[in-house]
């Protein structure tokens, strides 16, 4: 009986509370949130799973015109949005078919929208005089856009309804005129 | 030229051409080492802004791939960032603004820490601060053995 008492005592005094266990469970508590309040700023920065049939992420862009675009100002018009780079093979390879169709479909209801992606400012620019790209194009400042795309490489393209609903994303290089028609008009209003 | 008489013609006229080709080595030479000078020159100023530029891309990452620093990396992407570096360079513009300009374009991943202020900036200080209380920890210990060795030693002392 004497022996389980003084176990019991030598365990209670074992888990004394002092004031340094209190400082390191402080500090601890202090980890653990700041370890969530990261984890939730990421989160919060990819936001909810892109799906077809679901409303496309806004987003606001920059030009290098300098003109401000949002994703919202285009209801009502079916967007394209292609996303690419001046380091990247086969964005050179489908280039002129965007471009081809961007001056085909201009004025019939809907929008190309280029999104360069980790692109230099200077290389952006010559790839876009060597094309001849004349429809909107900006950098993705921060990788924000890419992000709330889930973005997996370039090029990816992105079909947006008038509704502002995401109808078709193609991850990779469109090759296809027909097919790239055919989604076109899958969007128009 | 003017030679005196006493000198014969022929050794005058090898004297003549003697001259001319000396002076017209040391003028070539002169010409040359002009040259290499200016030559040295623009290749060290050229050498100096591409050390700036190392110096810089050191400190950035390749935001494309998984830690490899932006001056090492082979890629596309990464080379075109150093030539923006480059461009930034020749614009005047300093260290600080173009790791900044960086920041702003590729988000903050491509700097090689986290910021100072911000959420982030508790990368800085939580470290220091579990210094800090491991420290606070280990002297507290230290100075109760100590007492506890002080009292078991008056005690032992005492008749």
């Amino acid at each position: 009986m004497h022996a389980v008492a003084s176990g019991i005592s030598s365990r209670k005094a074992r888990l004394r509370i002092t004031p340094a266990l209190v400082l390191a469970l402080a500090v601890l508590t202090l980890l653990i949130t700041l370890i969530g309040l990261v984890t939730y700023r990421l989160l919060v920065d990819v936001g909810p799973p892109l799906a077809v049939g679901q409303p496309a992420p806004e987003f606001q862009l920059e030009t290098f015109g300098g003109e401000r675009i949002s994703l919202s100002e285009l209801r009502g018009q079916g967007v394209v949005l292609n996303f690419w780079a001046s380091w990247c093979g086969p964005c050179r390879a489908e280039a002129e078919l965007l471009e081809s169709a961007w001056r085909r479909e201009q004025g019939r209801g809907i929008v190309f929208i280029g999104i360069a992606y980790l692109d230099q400012l200077p290389a952006a620019q010559r790839f876009l005089e060597e094309f001849h790209v004349t429809y909107l194009n900006g950098r993705d400042k921060g990788s924000h856009i890419s992000r709330q795309y889930d973005l997996l490489g370039v090029p990816e393209t992105y079909f947006i309804d008038p509704n502002g609903i995401l109808a078709r994303q193609h991850k990779g290089i469109l090759t296809d005129p027909d097919q790239f028609q055919r989604w076109l008009d899958q969007i128009r209003p | 030229m003017h030679f005196p008489r006493l000198v014969p013609r022929a050794f005058r006229a090898w004297l003549a051409s003697a001259y001319l080709r000396f002076c017209l080595t040391v003028g070539l030479s002169l010409i040359l080492v002009q040259g290499a000078t200016a030559l040295d020159v623009g290749i060290h100023a050229q050498s100096l802004q591409e050390q700036e530029m190392y110096n810089i891309a050191r400190e950035l990452w390749c935001p494309l791939c998984a830690g490899i620093r932006l001056d090492a990396c082979e890629l596309q992407a990464c080379v075109q960032m150093r030539e923006e570096i480059s461009l930034l360079l020749a614009e005047g513009r300093d260290k600080a603004y173009i790791i900044a300009y960086f920041e702003e374009q590729y988000g903050t991943q491509v700097h090689g820490q986290p910021p100072f202020t911000g959420i982030y900036g508790w990368a800085w200080w939580t470290p220091l601060l579990l210094m800090a209380a491991a420290g606070i920890t280990i002297g507290n210990r230290m100075r109760r053995a100590a007492a506890t060795r002080r009292d078991s030693s008056q005690r032992t002392a005492a008749p």
